[in-house]
């Protein structure tokens, strides 16, 4: 009896903020159908996204790879560029794997059958959300170290405005 | 029957034994391939899935950037150079989503109730 009580009680689970009352589960029972075609063209477009991203990242970390090999080849210190560079390896490894897990969410909700289902079918929305959260915030710290590479970068420029073309591999090879 | 009437039935009858070996082979490889691309999550990432075929051309071709070497010296020209790279990756990263729209809202999903 009170099993029951509470699966009917009008207040059943929250989002963050706010709980759902009877009239929203009912719009989400009505208007999901809906919302899952939205939901799998988000989910494309974001999976194209996701493939850019990675290229551009990847190809980024390739160039700051490349410079920073360059500078300790010149025997030239430059230990903030090298931090920043290892910080942006850990970031596109954590995108990498939040993005799967945002992905993973994402087919979570939309395997739940929201007509029958509503709450728990909003519950995986607001888990999917979330996740994707995590990506967003991963995308911005990649930028921020961007910025911070950037600025290092400015500071290294002004400090070594050139250095020895040697380089070991020449060192060893005369 | 015993080991040695396994082989002689096997060496009678060679081309179907090898055929079905084959073919036991090639199924157990299958199943370790597709266990390899879903576990590693590639299957989520592979846009050459049905669905998939609109939007399939919005993907960059990869544009590899190999050309600035690890090595050589250090000058106001490599200095520009490598500022143009990164400069210009920047702006396509800009330009990319970051997964901050609102696509996902009730709202926007039309699953808030109307006020």
């Amino acid at each position: 009896m009170i099993g029951l009580v509470l699966l009917s009680a009008p207040l059943v689970r929250a989002e963050t903020t706010r709980p759902l009352t009877d009239q929203y589960i009912e719009a989400i029972r009505l208007g999901c159908s809906n919302a899952l075609q939205s939901m799998r063209q988000i989910q494309r477009v974001e999976a194209v996204t996701r493939v850019n991203r990675g290229q551009e990242y990847e190809g980024m970390l390739k160039l700051v790879s490349a410079l920073n090999s360059r500078i300790v080849l010149n025997k030239q210190d430059a230990p903030r560029l090298t931090s920043a560079a290892s910080q942006m390896q850990t970031t596109f490894t954590k995108f990498q794997r939040d993005y799967l897990e945002y992905a993973e969410k994402f087919d979570t909700a939309q395997r739940i059958n929201c007509r029958e289902a509503p709450v728990s079918f909003y519950d995986a929305l607001n888990d999917m959300r979330e996740a994707r959260a995590v990506v967003a915030t991963d995308v911005t710290t990649f930028s921020e170290l961007l910025d911070e590479y950037q600025a290092s970068f400015n500071e290294f420029r002004g400090l070594v405005p050139e250095a020895s073309s040697q380089s070991r591999a020449e060192e060893l090879d005369p | 029957m015993n080991w040695q009437n396994i082989f002689e039935r096997i060496q009678r009858h060679t081309i179907i034994y090898g055929v079905i070996a084959a073919l036991l082979i090639a199924i157990l490889m299958t199943m370790v391939s597709m266990a390899l691309y879903v576990s590693s999550g590639a299957s989520r990432l592979d846009l050459s899935r049905p669905g998939y075929e609109n939007i399939r051309a919005e993907v960059q071709s990869g544009r590899e950037d190999n050309t600035f070497r690890a090595n050589g010296p250090l000058n106001e020209a490599v200095y520009d150079d490598f500022q143009d790279r990164f400069t210009k990756r920047r702006e396509v990263m800009q330009q990319l989503g970051d997964y901050r729209s609102t696509a996902l809202n009730d709202r926007e999903l039309q699953i808030a109730p109307s006020e």
